[in-house]
């Protein structure tokens, strides 16, 4: 689906993140870090002070909705608190989503995002029916300000429901229109832990996909926990041979920062353009 | 992939520092000796948390109790012996006691499926847990080794005490009797400061690519872990090693503490061996590109030779035959 948004052209020095928080979310401070280590603005908000007062959504750029576990996953991740969305700030979305903006969903963020029908699909029950905590080799496959200049990429995944499902017609309509941003692969965190690719049974080895012309996104795996190289299961063995690539940004204060902030130093230099 | 003993957390997102713990606890010493097994637990805690990166600077330990009444003499005595040893090291280790907990009744008193009466105890058991502050986070080792041409050296010594060990426990099981043996591990206070002082010396230089402590199993299982971790092959001779032993199965199972293998760059050897030359220890073999896990023995004959992906099959079959219990 087309969605025409009127192009900004002013630029924005630093970007504004609303970071959602609430009701068993609780990625917020990393996620919050990653967005500032990256040069945006970051503000943590409880759902219910954005209720509250839910024009201060037309003041931020980006929309985070980290991960965690909402409601206890009661009734199915990210129902609940995609309904309490639904129920009190479906205008103004609706409004932020016609502005030039990103938006992001990681984990319960996605599986919030799938229910309130802003991304296709869905996502279920992994398909050993176990809670899976590991890392995972990803191809990038989607045209997205949020992928830019990234071709692979090894984040960790934590979850129980993270099978994502959608139908062959609809698959092949988003492979088209790139719209599927990363498919579960074979590298090196696989090869050194010999671990299968896909974890959770994943249709088309889906791992997190685009809406919007690629202004939204999103994905199971953990961006925001693969901020710092340290984070990696590889990185003793990269230390030891010492191919260790450190990313050093100009707000991470002379740390040394990992693959997962490339996608947070995207989002902020689109407004910069 | 293998289990690690120490595990470092690093919650302040805008620091390097980081926390790092561990633990020791050894359940079947306390069938011999109560003194020794909490010693040996006390001990293995702090080597497990130094061999990450943990420093004495910043360490302390806390006490688990699992223990079963001791209203009957000989289990006080057990009880006194552990509180003696608990006393004894962390004075000695200048680790303090800083919190910990005590379940002491965990007693069953019923009837049979006869309807015969029955009483069953738990073994008492200390589990000890060490809790400590690294400064920078990035020089903090993982147990495995990693880098082809790597020289591989066993620090510490190796003694006759397979009193209780996993190879003894193993032998009794197959034979189907209690036989767990009688030398059970002793703790050297004074030797093994200097051997983790050192060891601490050399990681805070980024002079050595992997720290594996030496615990249940021995020697050959640490190699073993080390290896499958890295998923690296290595050529080791246990000939010379420090110690005093009569046996060819204390080279190899011996649970002796104060003992680590760590592997070292060729470009850090001499700086490494500087640090380390007051301590005892022995260059014992090499990391070897191809995949196979080669070790001989004290009287450097070939006891055993395997593809690492074949040990890590065994390694993993206990959690893999778990899957078919989940679904």
């Amino acid at each position: 689906m087309e969605h025409k948004i009127k192009k900004v052209k002013s630029k924005i020095e630093k970007p504004r993140v609303i970071v959602f928080s609430g009701y068993g979310l609780n990625c917020e401070e990393e996620t919050k870090f990653a967005f500032e280590s990256a040069g945006g603005k970051a503000d943590i908000v409880h759902i219910n002070d954005l209720i509250a007062n839910p024009k201060i959504l037309s003041e931020y750029q980006i929309i985070a909705l980290p991960g965690g576990f909402s409601y206890g996953d009661d009734t199915g991740s990210g129902k609940a608190y995609a309904n309490k969305i639904r129920n009190h700030l479906s205008k103004e979305l609706k409004e932020f989503l016609s502005r030039d903006t990103l938006m992001i969903g990681i984990c319960n963020g996605f599986q919030i995002l799938a229910s309130l029908n802003i991304l296709p699909g869905a996502l279920t029950y992994n398909k050993n029916g176990k809670y899976i905590d590991r890392w995972v080799d990803l191809k990038i496959e989607g045209k997205s300000p949020w992928l830019s200049n990234i071709k692979k990429i090894s984040l960790p995944i934590a979850h129980g429901e993270g099978r994502y499902i959608i139908s062959e017609k609809e698959y092949k309509k988003m492979k088209k229109s790139r719209e599927i941003a990363f498919t579960y692969t074979k590298g090196e965190i696989c090869n050194f832990q010999s671990l299968e690719k896909n974890p959770n049974g994943a249709k088309y080895d889906i791992a997190g996909v685009l809406g919007y012309n690629g202004r939204v996104l999103g994905m199971m795996p953990h961006p925001e926990r693969a901020i710092f190289p340290y984070h990696s299961p590889l990185w003793q063995i990269k230390k030891a041979r010492g191919n260790f690539k450190k990313n050093n940004l100009p707000h991470s204060k002379n740390m040394d920062m990992g693959d997962g902030i490339l996608l947070f130093q995207n989002a902020v230099n689109y407004f910069k353009k | 992939m293998i289990n690690t003993e120490a595990q470092v957390f690093c919650p302040v997102l805008e620091s390097y520092r980081g926390v790092v713990l561990s633990t020791g606890v050894y359940p079947s010493y306390g069938d011999i000796s109560a003194y020794h097994m909490s010693a040996c637990a006390i001990d293995t805690a702090i080597r497990n948390a130094v061999c990450a990166g943990g420093s004495f600077s910043n360490l302390a330990i806390l006490d688990n109790f699992c223990w079963c009444s001791s209203y009957d003499e000989k289990r006080l005595f057990e009880l006194v012996e552990a509180v003696k040893a608990c006393y004894c090291y962390s004075i000695g280790y200048d680790t303090p006691l800083i919190s910990g907990k005590d379940s002491m009744f965990n007693d069953f008193k019923g009837y049979d499926e006869k309807g015969k009466p029955v009483a069953i105890s738990i073994p008492p058991t200390l589990l000890i847990s060490a809790i400590g502050v690294v400064e920078d986070i990035r020089k903090v080792v993982s147990p495995e080794f990693k880098n082809a041409g790597d020289a591989i050296y066993l620090l510490g010594e190796t003694y006759d005490e397979l009193g209780a060990s996993e190879y003894y426990k193993f032998l009794a099981e197959k034979e189907g009797n209690n036989s767990i043996g009688n030398n059970v591990p002793k703790v050297d206070l004074k030797k093994n400061l200097k051997i983790y002082s050192a060891l601490e010396k050399v990681i805070e230089k980024e002079l050595i690519n992997s720290s594996i402590s030496v615990a249940s199993g021995g020697t050959l299982i640490a190699l073993a872990k080390a290896s499958i971790g890295g998923m690296i092959g290595c050529r080791v001779s246990l000939k010379d090693i420090p110690g005093v032993f009569s046996s060819k199965e204390s080279v190899l199972f011996s649970e002796s503490q104060g003992r680590i293998i760590v592997s070292v760059s060729p470009k850090n050897i001499s700086s490494f061996e500087k640090i380390i030359g007051r301590i005892s220890f022995k260059k014992i073999g090499s990391v070897y590109k191809d995949n196979k896990f080669i070790v001989k023995d004290a009287k450097d004959k070939k006891i055993i030779e395997k593809k690492v992906e074949g040990l890590a099959k065994i390694y993993h079959s206990f959690s893999d035959n778990m899957e078919q219990y989940g679904t």
